[in-house]
């Protein structure tokens, strides 16, 4: 176990010095990696288990951007992050609360249009009340900066991943998977378990968006919520098998370069692309999502 | 004796169905009843109510002198209620000993880690399932199965077991070996809410009966007098009309 | 203002229950939970846009156009995209999640489309723009026209449900799949059937909307989600429920944003949702089920 930790550290630590090898360009890849990684990782912990579909990611990331830009020339740094992650925090609590208990189409068809309701409620307020639609972020961050921050966003990920695998919740949240009559009459509180981490989930996703929010200097609602943000991260885990602790990575890096070269050069037809990758995604998987994603839990019960 | 378990005209409608209607009776500590009926007499949404999967439409449940008609199925097993479901429900991905795991991981219990693993070891012995702990539980036939399911109900010591007929469906020589295991239970001096068809399983398991029809309870008593009176046996005999 | 909101609601709605009565025969019956149902609207939209400016057409013969061409194109789509979902089902899949996601990506694939085509600006193009005196309020004559030829589908729509053979077995399968081919049911086919025919249901209500609305490439999710919303409010798979429900929910949103403000009737719609969600999952004319 400790040979892993080590393994995983000293990963970590190699990536750490990417900033020294590549170039703007290079890193800015190693970035977008990343923080797919995490939103991958972040999606796989909730619905992985649970097997209820989230379309929701870009609400997250986004509202932890725009936390960034409303607040960054009035906050210290640590304390914007802080305040972003309360927020992903709250809101991710009323909408669990509100949709969790309910058959999965339901939280599916919810979180489908909580993006699109976040950024008309953003849009309304900075047309109506703050009289402004766009702000500026002036933080002192080089994309090095970014990097590292992500990186280390990284390692918290992974690790609250492997110990909620490891732990009393983990088995929880697999027994919710499976049949949620076995889970509450072995006395799992169902509701309490979804929305504990449906909450760690979404606090994670905040916290990338406010980490890449000084990359883009300028802001706007259209700007981070934009729905492809949700999309790549559930095909990326998906593919990868969001029930393996590495699953979600082995998604993330073919996929982000894939789709990085695509936009490089199809920039036109770049949506097209991405929408006809993702339906050739579901139907390859032979006998369908799930049970392409049970045959993993499977392959690893019996090891 | 001192009484676990007491239900008070309880009563659940499914629409315009009642399914049980105005049930009372109760259960010692170390007793072991049988609850037995006709198909659909509501023997099932009976322990549903107990176990809390379904909400009693009225009606009280008292357990261990605390009422419980109005607790989640969670907060019931921690109470120390299990129970194993008419249709099994085993979790077919996760390993036999996860499945038994999952039994005293939450309920009553809390046990996790080595020891937990080591106690469920030690029901999946009892059951007579220990050399497969580590298949998953989806290629275990289905008295296996079965077994599994009362691993896990027993793994947490609960106060109360209730089973929904966890004898159907088995070959006679599987029956005697069923019937053997569930006497060791009750020999341990646990107490059993026992529902069956098999009469010869209740008279061997079960000294006291109560047998429903349409919803009411019409008999309860000790099991010889109980399947000697006249309602009960027309209950019973009038059965395959109804089905 | 009062009456004025209303008659709105009540155009707003007919639209919208008009769209919702295709999501509902398409979830309902064919049991596929079309995410891109929306964009389906918005080709439509899209499509009356470029036969009334280029061709100047009339929007009236466009609908003749445009719904049968839906109903060619949807039976298309179910049979590349969807047969091989239902076929796998059976194997042990699950459909719903399958088409969810893609539609999911379907959703990506004709808002790209679009995107390259018309680009992202609001398009609109003017039709029986003038004021007409409806009880004594002023209106669009293109918005009377729209409530009208709603209500006219609308109402066509459930006479069709509620009194041919046709309807029958539609209503049958929705709420019975498993039982239906006892009594003779062919469902992948009646599935197919309703699919092209809630494809064709979205396009007229896209046809209507474009009438009196602007609309851009990216507007289908929120049609997609407004149609949601009014299917679960009216029960899935029950016709006049969706009827009803898209009418309140056209009303609510034209009260919000006159009384309120129109950046908010999004927000107002997912209230309704939610309140719903909490208080009746099984719709406001679904059968309890305890
Ligand atoms: N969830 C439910 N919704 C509606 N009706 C139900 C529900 N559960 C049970 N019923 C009805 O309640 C009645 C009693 O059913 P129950 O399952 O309790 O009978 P049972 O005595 O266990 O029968 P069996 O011996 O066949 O298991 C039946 O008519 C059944 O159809
Ligand atoms: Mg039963």
């Amino acid at each position: 176990m400790s040979k892993k930790f080590g393994l995983f550290g000293g990963l970590l630590g190699l990536l750490a010095f990417a900033p020294l090898v590549f170039e703007d360009y290079g890193l800015g890849l190693m970035i977008g990696i990343v923080s797919y990684a995490i939103l991958a990782q972040a999606w796989s912990l909730f619905s992985g288990p649970t097997r209820y579909i989230s379309l929701a990611t870009v609400a997250f990331y986004g509202v932890g951007a725009y936390v960034v830009a409303v607040l960054n020339e009035d906050l210290a740094y640590p304390l914007i992050l802080l305040i972003a992650v309360g927020t992903g925090l709250v809101m991710s609590l009323a909408v669990g609360i509100a949709t969790l208990r309910l058959a999965g189409v339901y939280f599916v068809i919810f979180s489908f249009g909580l993006a699109e309701l976040v950024r008309q409620l953003i849009t309304w307020y900075e047309v109506n009340v703050s009289g402004t639609l766009g702000r500026y972020i002036f933080l002192p961050f080089e994309a090095r900066h970014i990097y590292w921050m992500l990186l280390v966003l990284a390692g918290v990920t992974f690790a609250i991943a492997w110990w909620i695998r490891n732990s009393r919740t983990g088995m929880a949240l697999r027994v919710i998977g499976e049949d949620e009559d076995v889970a509450s009459h072995v006395g799992i509180n169902i509701t309490r378990t979804k929305l504990l981490l449906f909450a760690i989930s979404a606090s994670l996703m905040t916290l990338v968006g406010a980490i890449q929010a000084p990359r883009w200097v300028y802001i706007e609602p259209s700007i981070v919520f934009n729905p492809t943000v949700s999309f790549l991260t559930v095909i990326m885990a998906l593919l990868g098998g969001p029930h393996r602790l590495l699953g979600p990575i082995c998604g993330v890096i073919p996929l982000f370069l894939l789709f990085e070269w695509l936009s490089a050069n199809f920039p036109n037809h770049y949506s097209i692309l991405l929408g006809g990758v993702f339906i050739l995604i579901v139907f390859l998987l032979p006998k369908g999502v799930l049970e392409f994603v049970d045959r993993f839990r499977l392959g690893g019960a019996a090891k | 004796m001192t009484v676990l378990l007491q239900t008070e005209d309880l009563t659940k409608r499914f629409g315009g169905l009642t399914a049980v209607r105005g049930v009372s009776f109760t259960l010692s500590f170390g007793e072991v009843v049988g609850l037995l009926g006709p198909n659909g007499s509501g023997k099932t949404t009976l322990l549903n109510m107990i176990s809390g999967a379904h909400r009693a439409t009225s009606g009280q449940i008292n357990f261990e002198g605390h009422p419980i008609q109005n607790l989640r199925p969670d907060q019931i097993s921690k109470q120390g209620i299990a129970r194993t479901f008419q249709l099994v429900k085993v979790l077919p991905t996760m390993t036999v000993l996860e499945n038994t795991i999952c039994g005293l991981a939450f309920g009553s219990s809390r046990m996790w880690g080595a020891e937990a693993e080591g106690k469920a070891m030690e029901k999946l012995h009892q059951v007579g399932l220990a050399d497969k702990a580590k298949q998953p539980a989806a290629t275990l036939t289905y008295i296996d199965s079965k077994r599994l399911e009362l691993a896990r109900a027993l793994a947490a010591d609960p106060h109360l077991l209730l089973l929904d007929e966890w004898l159907s469906g088995l070959t006679p020589e599987e029956l005697q070996e069923g019937i053997k295991l569930i006497k060791s239970i009750r020999d341990a001096g646990a107490s059993i809410l026992i529902v069956e068809h098999i009469m010869s399983a209740i008279r061997e398991l079960c000294p006291r009966c109560i047998v429903m029809n349409a919803g009411e309870k019409i008999a309860d008593g000790l099991t010889g007098d109980v399947l000697q009176q006249q309602d009960v046996i027309e209950a019973y005999l009038g059965a395959p009309h109804h089905a | 203002m009062l009456t004025t909101s209303l008659v709105i609601g009540l155009v707003l709605g007919g639209t919208y229950a008009l769209a919702a009565l295709g999501l509902t025969m398409q979830y309902g019956v064919s049991r596929i939970m079309n995410l891109a149902y929306g964009e389906f609207v918005i080709v439509a939209a899209f499509a009356t846009f470029v036969l009334v400016s280029t061709l100047g057409l009339d929007p009236l013969l466009s609908l003749l156009l445009v719904g049968p061409a839906a109903f060619v194109i949807s039976y298309a789509v179910y049979s590349v995209l969807m047969a091989p979902l239902v076929k796998r089902s059976r194997k042990g899949g699950n459909l719903e999640i399958d088409s969810i996601l893609v539609t999911f990506g379907l959703l990506f694939l004709i808002q790209g489309i679009l995107l390259v085509i018309f680009g992202a600006d609001f398009q609109s193009y003017s039709y029986l723009n003038v004021a007409v005196d409806l009880f004594g309020v002023t209106i669009a004559a293109n918005q009377v026209l729209a409530f009208g030829l709603a209500t006219v589908l609308g109402i066509g729509l459930f006479l069709l449900i509620r009194f041919t053979r046709w309807g029958l077995i539609l209503r049958a399968v929705a709420h019975r799949p498993d039982n239906a081919p006892l009594v003779a049911i062919n469902v992948d086919r009646v599935a197919q059937l309703a699919f092209a025919f809630g494809g064709m249901l979205a396009a007229q209500a896209g046809v209507v909307i474009s009438m009196f609305q602007t609309f851009t490439a990216t507007a289908g999710v929120v049609f997609t989600m407004k149609a949601l919303i009014v299917v679960i409010m009216g029960g899935v798979g029950n016709f006049l429920g969706a009827l009803i429900a898209g009418l309140i929910l056209g009303l609510v949103e034209a009260f919000v944003s006159a009384y309120l403000d129109p950046g908010l009737t999004l927000a107002s719609t997912y209230l309704i949702f939610l309140v719903l969600l909490l208080w009746r999952p099984q719709g406001l004319f679904g059968k309890s089920v305890s």
